[in-house]
């Protein structure tokens, strides 16, 4: 569907910027997994205590929502570079692939001044959690640390719709994840 | 401008955004900020002000941590082989019987169903393991692409499911009691299936020859092999509804369960294990990407008053509560024409959600019905993913079975979709069949 218009498929360039960003995706899809895998056996462990009667983990509610939120934000490049946010296909189902390349750019566009915006005031909420010395009820972590934890994420998403827009933009780029 | 004005033609500009290729979640976050501005005014400090707070509220919700939980289980059962022992399992059972395989194929979507809460990867992961087997067996295309496109929904109609948990967020009812609810209809709809096979290869023999019949043995062990998968199943569900696991909980158990499964049985090995990891980055980044766009949008819906407007405008039209009921599914199996599953729950449950609540429907309690209309809805838009023009399911099954044209395929899952309509239509009158386990186990 995003082929590039006409282009034997040896021809289509693949440069080092999406070498990069997919080598960065990956590895924070893999700590973000590692992450939920350390979260997991968190509340197996917590299961069992409570079961046995050693009572569960201190705090396991609080840390599974930090452990979630930022596990879940660093699934995000990954899943932004290769373009799997859900879009509707159906009134553009016909349309060429000249036309449909710089509108799904356009998209690529909006995706990443919102994914600006998150960032900008993720960043904010972070600094405000940390001057207000919020913490959790149980275990007192610090809120601005998941907070802060969020960003890297974020921003690394807002670079992956950035790449993307340039790409829809350069006929003879390659879009990560067109080829599947 | 009112409230509701300004909410419709919001919704009106978030349409025509989807419509040009705009991100689901996009045209929410934008359409959502806008109508926050045009409220205040202009106003720009309410809107940074909840924008401030927007992902990290949203993704540290300690009941949305079950989807990727989910997803990590239904991945570790895809990429772990489980498939393949569950279709075995079913299929020496009864591959014997004329249609005995296809009907097979349906009972083990069910079954994986039960690891799994995605439609698209049931579909696509016994679509892998049961297209070959039903060729080699002289099976007709059409019934064996139709069979595993149809039977695919199996993976969000029988819990876990993503869906029912979506609708569990955002309307704060029980994820455990939607859970116990789906669990006899999916069983239904499953019947469904195997009664439709059964109706399509009376009438052509030729269409599912019968099998050669098993030794006793073999069968015996092929079942073995698949108990620690409804073991699982079990303890997900039980866990759950028993009360002695949160549903968070019950679903790290799954995951860890299904991951030492496919270690042990299925021989995942480390490719396998990080293919699993990038298959959740996938499915999780976009469900929760869409849930912050959806969470601005409805906040600011909330504020523009639009759907308890809309609701209250329903309750006083002196329609009939059916009337409006079926009128709402008819609108699902519309937008299941040009939209994802989730994105319908997303934009419609907070306008519909309060309609329906306000009506009077057999006397129903307001819990029950919540429930109720949270598995009518699973069900409905569940037919989006098989009935033309973009029934995902049509295209999953066509990109693994390409001899198949894709028009035989959609002919093919017509009768099948009759089987949801009657099944949907049963529902409606007798809510007893989703409320029954839920008021027998309560």
């Amino acid at each position: 569907m995003h082929d590039p218009m006409g282009i034997p498929h040896e021809l289509v360039e693949h440069d080092r910027v999406e070498h990069y960003l997919i080598m960065a995706g990956k590895t924070m899809a893999i700590s973000g997994g590692m992450l939920f895998i350390a979260l997991i056996a968190m509340s197996l462990v917590s299961i069992i205590g409570r079961k046995l009667g050693f009572g569960s983990v201190n705090g396991d509610i609080e840390l599974m929502q930090a452990g979630t939120a930022v596990a879940a934000t660093a699934f995000l490049p990954y899943c932004t570079l290769l373009g799997e946010h859900i879009k509707v296909d159906f009134f553009t189902e016909n349309m060429r692939d000249s036309l449909k390349r710089p509108i799904d750019g356009v998209a690529e566009v909006l995706f990443a001044i919102v994914s600006a915006i998150l960032v900008w005031r993720t960043i904010l909420s972070a600094i405000a959690t940390y001057e207000s010395e919020e913490v959790t009820t149980l275990v007192s972590l610090p809120l601005w640390i998941p907070t802060a934890l969020l960003v890297p994420g974020l921003f690394l998403m807002m670079v992956c719709a950035i790449y993307r827009a340039y790409a829809h933009f350069h006929p003879t780029k390659n879009i990560p994840g067109a080829h599947k | 401008m009112s409230g509701t004005a300004i909410g419709l033609i919001g919704f009106g500009c978030l349409l025509a955004m989807l419509a040009i290729r705009v991100h689901i979640t996009m045209a929410m976050f934008i359409t959502g900020a806008s109508i926050y501005l045009v409220m205040n005014h202009g106003e720009t400090s309410g809107l940074l002000y909840t924008l401030n707070n927007l992902v990290y509220a949203r993704v540290s919700n300690y009941d949305l941590a079950v989807i990727p939980l989910f997803i990590l289980m239904g991945q570790f059962a895809t990429h772990g082989g489980l498939s393949k022992a569950l279709f075995k399992a079913a299929g020496t059972l009864i591959g014997h019987w004329r249609g005995g395989l296809a009907m097979a194929s349906t009972a083990a979507c069910a079954a994986f169903g039960a690891i799994c809460g995605s439609s698209l990867a049931t579909a696509a992961t016994m679509g892998q393991v049961a297209l070959p087997e039903l060729k080699a067996a002289g099976y007709s295309g059409k019934l064996a692409t139709a069979t595993l496109a149809a039977s695919g929904t199996l993976g969000i109609m029988i819990p876990p499911s993503v869906p029912l948990v979506i609708y569990a967020v955002l309307t704060q009812e029980s994820i455990g009691k939607l859970f116990v609810a789906a669990v006899v209809p999916g069983i239904i709809a499953a019947l469904g299936y195997i009664l439709v096979i059964a109706i399509i290869v009376r009438r052509d023999p030729t269409a599912g020859p019968a099998g050669k019949k098993v030794p006793f043995a073999d069968m015996i062990k092929a079942q073995i092999n698949i108990i620690p998968v409804l073991c699982v199943f079990l303890v997900v569900i039980v866990g759950i509804y028993g009360g002695w696991a949160n549903p968070t909980e019950a679903a790290s158990i799954g995951a860890a369960a299904c991951g030492i499964i496919a270690a042990v049985s299925g021989g995942m090995r480390t490719k396998d294990f990080l293919q699993s990891v990038y298959g959740t980055a996938h499915a999780t980044g976009m469900i929760f990407m869409v849930l912050i766009g959806a969470d601005l949008l409805n906040s600011s819906l909330a504020l523009s008053q639009m759907p308890t407007e809309l609701a209250t405008w329903v309750q006083h039209s002196g329609l009939p509560a059916l009337v409006v009921l079926f009128a709402i599914l008819l609108i699902y199996i519309l937008l299941g024409c040009v939209m994802d599953s989730l994105a319908m729950i997303l934009l419609t449950i907070p306008i519909f959600y309060p309609m329906v609540m306000g009506l009077d429907f057999f006397g129903m309690s307001v819990e029950d019905k919540s429930i109720w209309f949270g598995i009518l809805a699973l069900m409905v838009v569940e037919i989006g993913l098989v009935h033309p023009p973009v029934g995902m399911n049509l295209y999953v099954i066509n990109k693994i079975a390409k001899d198949v044209p894709m028009t035989e395929t959609a002919w093919g899952v017509m009768p099948f979709l009759a089987s949801d309509f009657i099944r949907i239509i049963c529902l409606v009158f007798f809510p007893v069949l989703c409320l029954g386990l839920v008021h027998f186990l309560g």
